[in-house]
């Protein structure tokens, strides 16, 4: 009978195999849970903070370098931001935006009449990770880092990242160890707002870290004063960071962060649903139902950005004017946010999102209408069918690309779509576009008004667009950032935005609405109306 | 000795097959749409400072003079320099690369053990009913993704009966050997699945096969016990085939965990090749490329060697 031994484990183990599948089939019922707190992006709140503990965060991509001048994506720097301070920052408390703008490294900062030099005074007691002093001689040396070839510590890759800013400089000076001044060219009311930004900005990084290790190095060894000091890095893995008990602010409540960097999402949300993490961004819209069912908390927020397509104006069809504008009209953009995103999307009319600090809920460039953006193509000389080109894409955006192309078609336009990887995609959007390119799809923005100036010069420009020959927009994007007249200067920038709306520089298309996630116990963390947010106010629950 | 003039030869022809794998990697990421330079800095760079960079990295070479570089520097340089990383590459793959082997030897393992066990089980049993059903999971098996094999673990073992980890290598407290191993499960039995099922028919076949071959007839007409025949003189037979097979499989898995890893968020090299391969980071590829043939062609010859010695009849 040894056979039938063996015959009954056998079975044993089948029926064990067909169990497991029985209960994942079983599976899809939901516990009803009670719903977390969504609303006003602020979450599990109530009860007396705890000290102690870490927290474990689930990113979705692999940050860049933690180098305060060469930093990108925001994932980057939700991680960065623990370690680098700039000398002013966003209020990561406030929900409704535009954030307001707080003291950090700097205490105080004032402006000369003539808007052009900005004096900031530091903060004192301040000390990087290493001990080294944060004085005005280390506000020095990251302005020469970015700025000046003659330092021996010049870094050409930062200083291409901040030139958009800091192009105008004509004097960084070391006025006495607490003052630090910025001379510009041109008055430049917004400066304080950008020191407060994530990327190409000018974060605080110890110059005694690359003095040491060279700018290749520093991150390697990321130093800088902020609440959290770098303990490792295994890049494809996770980032640890840990508390500064020398921090000079209120010092934060969570002992330990660790970043794990988890790109599947499925598996970053198991491992949300299974504890092991504590807080996941880049939340899938289908997937807040089944969180808040099992008692996890989603706040949801817009942060400031805007999903936006630009044209490829070397591609002759898009130097006119109207074929511009027939395309903007040519799309429903409220369609757009409902059937590509689900409702989690808000339809835009303008290149400054909410959130914005000149964001204006009236601005409007085109309404939707057929119609007109038939009639218009066929003065441009564009009869149907006649006018064709190609959308590039991310494979990401895929989805809305082929969206776009079946949508185009009732104004009588044909549209190839070509997905690429991102840096395919980005090679050929801003790189090296094909002649019958003509949409490319990005996102990004912030809370700073000069965004606008920004997106023209990094994505419309770029891709052929000559500002010289459009005069009135380019004197009104000039005279708002180079305006000496702070009560006015969000007024100009709605009008530059008004003048960029009526040349149809681009077509600002949705807001999309994030998710973050958060285990049941997580309390304290806010969405704030940017991209990023403050863990320091984070801490564990029982 | 003349085994080892064998092994030596076979050390020998590595060497240009080597050389293959390495100038088709090399092209094959040259001819690739999109450039990691532009990737990176064209939102913010002059074209000269483009151009400035990628004469750094030494892109501007004629092609066959930047494989040259290349193949000096994985001598001499780790590897030459990761564009992304600012690292050599080597540095960077060395970590994840011994994850990897962990990874691979789990499922190795799943797939030795319950290879073998189920292949025997099925053997014995020819034609009853627990070969047919075992050959039908086989068969259904074979065809399953791991993929959503593997997030089909994760929602039972992990989510519903809170066994195990869904991911990673260690607990946020963790370390330990414990710690691992229990990580270690899921990825292990997701990776060694397919091979598992291979290697299952196979010993299978084997075992139907030696059976009914003349010698074990003769045996059995002798009046051999059946536990002694399978013991000893069918499994002597089959062994070679199912190291053969395993040995096989081990090359399969180094190259088909990265699935596993990125189900699992494994840290292996997986994730980092797929970013390398994303953001075109040429000498990561390349290094990555090349280490895993030089595992693959390592673990043939292993195999290689191991069959021979099992099986007198190979000798020459």
């Amino acid at each position: 009978m040894r056979s039938g031994n063996r015959h009954r484990t056998a079975v044993a183990g089948v029926i064990l195999l067909l169990g497991a599948l029985l209960l994942t089939a079983c599976g899809g019922g939901t516990s009803a849970a009670g719903a977390g707190d969504r609303a006003g992006g602020s979450a599990g709140s109530g009860g007396a903070p705890r000290t102690g503990g870490g927290l474990v965060v689930g990113l979705y991509l692999e940050p860049l370098a933690l180098d305060p001048h060469r930093q990108g994506y925001w994932e980057t720097y939700r991680v960065s931001s623990n370690i680098f301070e700039g000398l002013v920052k966003e209020d990561l408390s406030d929900t409704a935006g535009p954030t307001k703008l707080l003291p950090a490294l700097a205490t105080d900062w004032s402006v000369s009449k003539d808007g052009r030099t900005w004096t900031f005074t530091l903060r004192q007691g301040v000390r990087f990770h290493d001990g080294s002093p944060f004085d005005a001689e280390a506000v020095h040396k990251n302005v020469r880092r970015v700025t000046d070839p003659g330092y021996e510590f010049y870094d050409e890759t930062s200083a291409a990242r901040l030139k958009n800013w800091l192009g105008d400089l004509e004097e960084g000076r070391v006025v006495d160890e607490h003052t630090y001044e910025f001379r510009f060219a041109r008055p430049f009311l917004g400066f304080p707002r950008i020191l407060a930004q994530s990327m190409s900005t000018l974060t605080v990084g110890n110059p005694a870290t690359w003095e040491r290790y060279g700018n290749d190095g520093f991150a390697e060894h990321p130093s800088g004063t902020g609440p959290y000091t770098f303990v490792s890095r295994t890049v494809g893995d996770r980032i640890v960071l840990r508390r500064n008990p020398d921090y000079w602010g209120d010092p934060p409540y969570l002992d330990e962060l660790v970043f794990r960097i988890i790109p599947n999402h499925q598996t970053r949300l198991a491992a949300l649903l299974n504890g092991e993490v504590d807080l996941i961004s880049y939340v899938q819209p289908d997937d807040v139902a089944t969180l808040e069912s099992r008692g996890f908390q989603v706040p949801e927020g817009h942060g400031a950005a805007l999903l936006y397509f630009t044209f490829n104006a070397r591609n002759k069809a898009f130097q006119d004017r109207r074929v511009r504008q027939a395309i903007i009209q040519g799309i429903d953009r409220e369609r757009l946010a409902r059937e590509v995103y689900n409702g989690h999307a808000v339809a835009l009319g303008s290149l400054l999102p909410p959130g914005n600090e000149a964001y204006d809920p009236q601005a409007r460039d085109f309404p939707y209408d057929p119609e007109a953006a038939k009639s218009l193509l066929r003065q441009a000389g564009y009869g149907p069918g006649a006018l064709g080109f190609t959308i590039v894409a991310d494979v990401a955006n895929q989805n809305l690309a082929e969206w776009l192309q079946s949508h185009l078609k009732g104004i009588g336009v044909n549209v190839e779509v070509v997905t690429l990887d991102r840096p395919s995609y980005v090679a050929r959007a801003f790189g090296r576009p094909e002649p019958e390119d003509g949409l490319s799809i990005d996102e990004y923005g912030g809370s700073y008004a000069e965004w606008l100036q920004q997106v023209i010069n990094t994505n419309v420009v770029p891709k052929g667009f000559d500002l010289d020959a459009h005069p009135d927009l380019r004197k009104a994007v000039e005279k708002a950032r180079y305006t000496a007249d702070a009560d006015r200067r969000i007024e100009l920038w709605r009008k530059a935005d008004e003048q960029a709306r009526k040349e149809a520089i681009a077509i600002p298309a949705v807001s999309l609405t994030r998710y973050y996630a958060l285990g049941p116990n997580v309390r304290g963390f806010v969405f704030p109306a940017t991209n990023w947010y403050d863990l320091t106010k984070v801490w564990l629950a029982d | 000795m003349g085994t080892l003039r064998h092994i030596l030869r076979r050390l020998l022809t590595m060497v240009p097959v080597l050389l293959v794998v390495s100038v088709l990697t090399f092209l094959i990421g040259r001819l690739a749409p999109g450039d990691p330079i532009e990737a990176q800095f064209a939102r913010d760079h002059t074209p000269e400072q483009i151009a400035a960079i990628r004469a750094s990295y030494g892109l501007d070479l004629p092609w066959w003079q930047q494989y040259l570089k290349w193949v000096r520097e994985l001598f001499t340089a780790g590897g030459g320099m990761s564009i992304a990383q600012h690292r050599p590459v080597f540095e960077i793959l060395g970590p994840n690369f011994v994850n990897t082997l962990i990874l691979t030897a789990a499922g190795v393992l799943v797939c030795a053990v319950f290879g073998v066990l189920i292949g025997v089980l099925a053997g014995i049993g020819h034609r009853r009913p627990l070969d047919r059903l075992t050959m039908l999971l086989v068969q259904v098996g074979g065809n399953l993704s791991v993929y959503w094999f593997g997030l089909v673990l994760i929602w039972i073992f992990s989510l519903r009966l809170g066994w195990l980890p869904t991911s990673g290598m260690y607990s946020r407290n963790g370390g330990g050997l414990g710690d691992l191993l229990a990580h270690l499960v899921l990825p292990g039995v997701s990776a060694g699945l397919i091979s598992m099922l291979v290697l299952a028919r196979f010993a299978r076949l084997g075992i139907i096969q030696e059976s009914s071959s003349d010698h074990v007839r003769t045996f059995t007409s002798q009046g051999v016990p059946r536990r002694i025949l399978l013991g000893k003189h069918i499994a002597r037979n089959v062994l070679p085939t199912v190291v053969n097979i395993i040995g096989l499989e081990i090359a399969t898995l180094i190259t088909g965990v990265f699935f596993v890893e990125h189900v699992f968020n494994w840290p292996g090299i997986g994730t980092q090749l797929v970013n390398a391969v994303l953001g075109k980071d040429y000498a990561l590829i390349q290094g990555g490329v090349v280490l895993v043939a030089l595992c693959y062609l390592v673990v043939n010859l292993l195999t290689d060697i191991a069959v021979d010695a099992l099986n007198p009849r190979l000798r020459r």
